[in-house]
C-alpha cells in the first residue's frame, strides 16, 4: 500500500532549480533509499515533503500522503501532520537539539505537539521512548541537557522523536553521517527497531552506498536535481541501467576488495619514528598513550581510528616538531626535541599537511597563486613554481588569479596539495584528506595522491576514519582505540586477518555496497562508544568493557584483561591477551 | 557556582580599587599647594588655599594621604561637598533613587519593544514589517536624546498640558505616585526609543542567527507550532547577546543617564555628577565615579551567573 506518493517534484530557488521532476512513492514497511553527490537535491527533496524549505523555495507537483495533497495546503494542517504522519530524523545530531531544554522534555515535546496528555504522562511515555532507543539508565538521562550526550546518543533521541507519535513515514536525511562507523552500525539497528515498532515506510537519504546496499529496498539515484534511475536495490548495484549509476558504484572504495599495489622498496630508510608519543591535555587523561610507529620512505601509513582515539592528537604532535611530553619524534633522522628554530623551519620544508576541508584551509581572501606561493615566500623562495605545481596537481596555470571559492570542493583540495607539495617534501601528512569530498571526486584526489606518490618518491601518513579507503591506498596501517595502538602491520594483513576484537568489530561495522553481502551479514554491533578524549581510563584493557570476546572469557582468562593492560609486540601485532577469542 | 561567584567578587573588588586610586593619583598627586590651588581655583586667596591643605591633609606624605581616603572609602565617608558641605554619601542617596527609578522603567520599556521588535523583524525577514522596523530603529539611533527630549517637553507643556505630564525633579512614589508617575514617563520614553532601537538591531541578529539553526527545523518536524519553534527554541537562545548587552547597559547607566536627566530636570546621578564637575567638587566626583564603577562590575558579574541560567553549556568555573 502506497502511503507517500511525489509526482514531478520541483524545487526552485530564485531562477535556478535545485531539484526538477522528481517522483517516487514509499508503501507501508518499504525502505526507499535515496542517493546522489552533494547539490543532488536529495535533501531538498525530502525537505520540501515536510514543506521545512526556507521560505524562499519555490516548489511545485504533488505531495501526497494516502492520497492526500500536502503542497499548498494549509500551514496548520501540515503542523498537525509533521511530527505524527511525518517524521523525520537529520543529519547532524550535534546541531539538531535545541541546546537549552532538557532531553525528555524535547522528547515530550513531540508526543505533547500531537496528543493530549497530561504533561506528567508525556514525561513517562518520554523516558519510555528514550529506552526504546537504548539510552542506558533512561530516567536519569531524560534531565540531561543535549551537550551531555555523544553524537550516538543524540542520533538516538533524534530517532525516539521520531518514532513518539507512530508515524506512517520517516524521513531519515544522512542520519548516520557524522557518526563513528561502529556507532553508525547501532544507529542503523535502532532505526531497525523503530520501523518494525511503526510500521513505517522509511525514505532513507544517504550519499553512503553501503548504507543503502544494506538497507533499502528500493533505490532511487538523484543527479543534478533529477532522477537518473530508480530500480529494486538488487537491480541497482547488479544491473545498473544508467553509465552514472555505474561509474558510481565503480568509484566506491570497497573494504572487503583486496588491492594490488606495488609494494614499497623494503626496508627503505625511516622518514618518520615515533616512540613512545604521550600527549595529555591538562589534567585530563591521555589523549596519545605511548604511540610508536614509524613511516618508511616511499610507503603510505595509514593511522585509523574512530573520534577521539587520538590519531589526530598524534598527527598534530608530530607537525608540532617540538618536544613532546614524553617519547621521542624523530623526522628524517633528527629527534625533535632537539632542534632550534633555524632548524625547525629548515625541516618543515620536508614535512607539509594537508587538511580535510579545503574550504577551511584556504583563506578566501587570498588568490590561488598567492596561497601556493606562501609557503615558498616563508621559506625566502621565489615563488616561479607555482605554475608548474598547479600543472602538477592538474589545475590550469590560468586561473591562478582567482579565489578558492570559485573552485569546486576536488578542486580546492588540489590546491591544498600544491600548496603542501611547494616545498618540494619528503613526508606528507594527510588529514581526512577526502572525507570532505564526493565519492566520485574522491577517486580522482585519490588517484592524483598515488600518481604524486610515484612521481615525487613521497612519503605519506594518512589519518582516515574512512576504512575502505585507507584498505585502497596504504602499505601499513596502525589502529588507534583511547589512545593507543591496538593493531598494526601490513595493510593486507590487519584487513584480511584482523587479529584485535576492536579491529575486527571496527572492519565488520563497515558496510558494504553489496546487497546479497549486506542480507547475509549477521550483524552484531558492537555495544558502548569510543570513549572521548577527556574520558580516565582504569587500569588493564581499555576495549573490555566493548569487547565481545572478554564478554565470552572465562573468568580467569578475563582476569588478565582487568589487571595487565595489553601490549602491541607479540608475533600478531596486535595489543590484546586474547586475540583469538581466547582459544589459543 | 559559588567558587565562582567569590572569584568573581574578589576580581570586582580589585577593578574598583584600581579605579579609586586611580582617582586618587588623578586629584591629589603633586605637590600640595598646587593640589589646592586646583581645587580652589585660580583666583582664591592664600588663606583659603591653606585652608583646603588644612581640612584635606595635603601636607601629608603621599602614602598617608592614599591610607585615609581609601580607609574613609571602606568605612562609606566619602568625604565632604566643597560646595554644599553636605556628605557625599548624603549626596548620593539623594540623586540615586531619581536614577535607579529612571534606568528600571525605562529598562523595562526598552526590553519589551526592543525583544518584540526584534523578534518581529527576525521571524519575517525582509518583509514590510522589518523594513519599517529597521527605518525606526534607525531613527531612534540617529536621533539625539536631547532633540527627542525636547521635543516631548514641548508637547507635554503646549500640546498636551491636560496630560500633566512634565518635567520636574524626581518625586518619591510612595509620597505622591501621580506626580511621580507625571514627572517619569516622559523620562522612561526618551530613553527606551534610544535603548530599545539597539535592542532590536541586536535580538533580530541573534535570532535570525538562532532561527538558521538545525534544531529550528527538527522543532517544525515534531509538529511544534511556530509560536512554539520562535519562543521557546528559538528566542531562548538568541537571547544570550541580548542578556550581556543589558547587563552593560544597566550598569553604565545606572552611573548617571547625564542627557536625559539634564532634559527633564531629574535630579539624579548624572546631573549630580555634572554640577561637581562644573564646580569642581572633587569629593563628590570621587564619590560619584567610584559608585559608578560599582554599578558596571556587579552588573557584569550578574550577567555572567545568567549565563548559566540561560544556556546549560556555560559552566561557570
Amino acid at each position: 500500500m502506497t502511503v507517500l506518493e511525489v509526482r514531478d517534484l520541483t524545487v526552485r530557488f530564485g531562477e535556478t532549480p535545485a531539484v526538477q521532476g522528481v517522483a517516487f512513492e514509499v508503501a507501508r514497511g518499504e525502505v526507499l533509499g535515496v542517493v546522489g553527490e552533494s547539490g543532488s537535491g536529495k535533501s531538498v527533496s525530502v525537505l520540501a515533503v515536510l514543506g521545512l524549505l526556507p521560505r524562499q523555495a519555490a516548489v511545485t507537483g504533488s505531495v501526497r500522503l494516502h492520497g492526500r495533497e500536502l503542497l499548498g495546503a494549509p500551514e496548520k494542517e501540515l503542523t498537525a501532520l509533521r511530527g505524527r504522519s511525518l517524521a523525520m530524523v537529520f543529519q547532524d545530531p550535534l546541531a539538531a537539539l535545541t541546546p537549552v531544554h532538557r532531553i525528555g522534555d524535547q522528547v515530550a515535546e513531540a508526543i505533547l505537539a500531537h496528543q493530549d496528555l497530561p504533561r506528567k504522562q508525556a514525561r513517562a511515555r518520554a523516558v519510555d521512548l528514550l529506552d526504546l532507543v537504548g539510552i542506558p539508565e533512561p530516567g536519569r538521562r531524560a534531565r540531561a541537557f543535549p551537550h551531555e550526550f555523544s553524537g550516538g546518543m543524540r542520533q538516538r533521541v533524534m530517532i525516539a522523536m521520531a518514532v513518539a507519535n507512530d508515524p506512517d513515514v520517516i524521513i531519515c536525511d544522512e542520519p548516520t553521517t557524522a557518526l563513528d562507523v561502529t556507532v553508525q552500525a547501532q544507529i542503523l539497528d535502532v532505526l531497525g527497531t523503530a520501523r518494525r515498532e511503526t510500521g513505517a515506510a522509511v525514505v532513507f537519504v544517504t550519499h553512503d552506498l553501503g548504507v543503502v546496499a544494506g538497507l533499502a529496498d528500493r533505490v532511487m539515484v538523484l543527479r543534478a536535481g533529477r532522477v537518473e534511475e530508480t530500480a529494486p536495490v538488487d537491480d541497482l548495484f547488479f544491473r545498473p541501467r544508467t553509465a552514472y549509476t555505474r561509474n558510481l558504484l565503480a568509484a566506491v572504495p570497497r573494504i572487503d576488495r583486496r588491492h594490488r599495489r606495488s609494494a614499497p622498496p623494503p626496508g627503505g630508510e625511516r622518514v618518520l619514528q615515533v616512540e613512545g608519543l604521550v600527549k595529555r591535555y591538562g589534567r585530563g587523561a591521555r589523549a596519545v598513550d605511548r604511540v610508536s610507529f614509524a613511516v618508511r620512505a616511499g610507503e603510505t601509513f595509514g593511522l585509523v581510528g574512530e573520534s577521539g582515539c587520538g590519531k589526530t592528537t598524534t598527527l598534530m604532535e608530530i607537525l608540532a616538531l617540538a618536544a613532546p611530553q614524553a617519547g621521542r619524534i624523530v623526522v628524517l633522522g633528527r629527534d625533535t626535541a632537539g632542534l632550534t628554530r633555524r632548524e625547525r623551519l629548515e625541516l618543515r620544508r620536508d614535512l607539509q599537511v594537508v587538511f580535510q576541508d579545503p574550504m577551511a584551509s584556504l583563506d578566501p581572501r587570498m588568490t590561488v597563486h598567492d596561497i601556493v606561493a606562501e609557503p615558498l615566500r616563508a621559506h625566502g623562495l621565489a615563488a616561479d613554481r607555482v605554475p608548474e605545481l598547479l600543472r602538477l596537481v592538474g589545475l590550469d596555470p590560468g586561473q591562478a588569479a582567482r579565489y578558492p571559492q570559485d573552485f569546486s570542493g576536488g578542486q580546492r583540495q588540489r590546491i591544498a596539495i600544491a600548496r603542501a607539495l611547494a616545498l618540494a617534501p619528503r613526508l606528507l601528512v594527510l588529514d581526512e584528506p577526502v572525507s570532505a569530498l564526493d565519492v566520485s571526486i574522491r577517486a580522482e584526489v585519490i588517484a592524483l595522491l598515488a600518481d604524486l606518490k610515484a612521481r615525487l618518491g613521497l612519503s605519506y601518513l594518512l589519518v582516515a576514519h574512512d576504512l575502505a579507503l585507507v584498505r585502497g591506498i596504504a602499505d601499513r596501517v596502525a589502529v588507534m582505540y583511547a589512545g593507543r595502538i591496538v593493531e598494526i602491520g601490513p595493510v593486507e594483513a590487519v584487513f584480511a586477518e584482523p587479529r584485535h576484537p576492536y579491529t575486527r568489530a571496527l572492519l565488520a561495522a563497515v558496510p558494504v555496497p553489496d546487497p546479497a553481502r549486506e542480507r547475509a551479514r549477521r550483524r552484531a554491533p558492537l555495544r558502548g562508544e569510543p570513549p572521548g578524549g577527556a574520558a580516565a581510563y582504569p587500569g588493564g584493557c581499555r576495549f573490555r568493557g566493548r569487547c565481545p570476546v572478554y564478554a565470552e572469557l572465562a573468568a580467569a582468562p578475563a582476569s588478565r584483561c582487568v589487571n595487565e593492560e595489553p601490549e602491541l609486540g607479540g608475533a600478531d601485532g596486535a595489543a590484546c591477551h586474547h586475540p583469538s577469542g581466547g582459544t589459543r | 557556582m559559588t567558587r565562582f561567584i567569590i572569584r568573581r567578587v574578589l576580581f570586582g573588588v580589585i577593578v574598583l580599587w584600581l579605579v579609586a586610586t586611580t582617582v586618587f593619583l588623578l586629584f591629589f598627586a603633586g605637590p600640595a599647594d598646587n593640589v589646592a590651588r586646583r581645587l580652589a581655583g585660580p583666583r582664591a586667596p592664600m588663606e583659603v588655599i591653606e585652608q583646603i591643605k588644612d581640612t584635606l591633609g595635603l601636607n601629608r606624605s603621599m602614602w598617608e594621604q592614599y591610607a585615609s581616603f581609601l580607609g574613609n572609602l571602606l568605612h562609606g565617608d566619602l568625604g565632604i561637598s566643597f560646595i554644599s558641605q553636605t556628605p557625599v554619601t548624603t549626596l548620593i542617596m539623594q540623586s540615586l533613587p531619581g536614577t535607579l527609578w529612571l534606568v528600571a522603567g525605562a529598562a523595562v520599556l526598552w526590553m519589551a519593544a526592543g525583544i518584540t521588535g526584534g523578534v518581529i523583524s527576525a521571524v519575517r525577514p525582509r518583509s514590510v514589517l522589518d523594513r519599517t522596523t529597521t527605518v525606526l530603529v534607525l531613527a531612534g539611533i540617529s536621533l539625539p536624546t536631547f532633540v527627542l527630549g525636547m521635543l516631548m517637553v514641548y508637547l507635554a507643556l503646549s500640546v498636551f498640558p491636560w496630560t500633566g505630564l512634565q518635567p520636574g525633579p524626581y518625586i518619591s512614589p510612595l509620597l505622591d505616585l501621580k506626580g511621580f508617575l507625571q514627572v517619569m514617563i516622559m523620562p522612561w520614553v526618551c530613553l527606551a526609543v534610544v535603548q530599545a532601537a539597539v535592542y532590536v538591531r541586536l535580538t533580530r541578529g541573534s535570532m535570525l542567527d538562532t532561527l538558521g539553526e538545525d534544531y529550528i527545523r527538527t522543532a517544525r518536524a515534531k509538529g511544534a507550532p511556530e509560536r512554539r519553534v520562535t519562543y521557546r527554541h528559538g528566542l531562548r537562545a538568541a537571547l544570550t547577546p541580548v542578556v550581556t548587552q543589558f547587563g552593560v547597559d544597566i550598569g553604565t547607566l545606572l552611573g548617571g543617564v547625564v542627557v536625559t536627566e539634564s532634559v527633564f530636570g531629574l535630579q539624579g546621578l548624572g546631573q549630580l555628577m555634572i554640577r561637581s564637575v562644573r564646580y569642581g567638587d572633587l569629593p563628590v566626583i570621587i564619590g560619584a565615579a567610584i559608585l559608578a564603577s560599582a554599578f558596571i562590575v556587579v552588573a557584569n558579574i550578574v550577567v555572567d551567573v545568567a549565563y548559566s541560567f540561560l544556556d546549560p553549556r556555560v559552566r561557570l568555573a
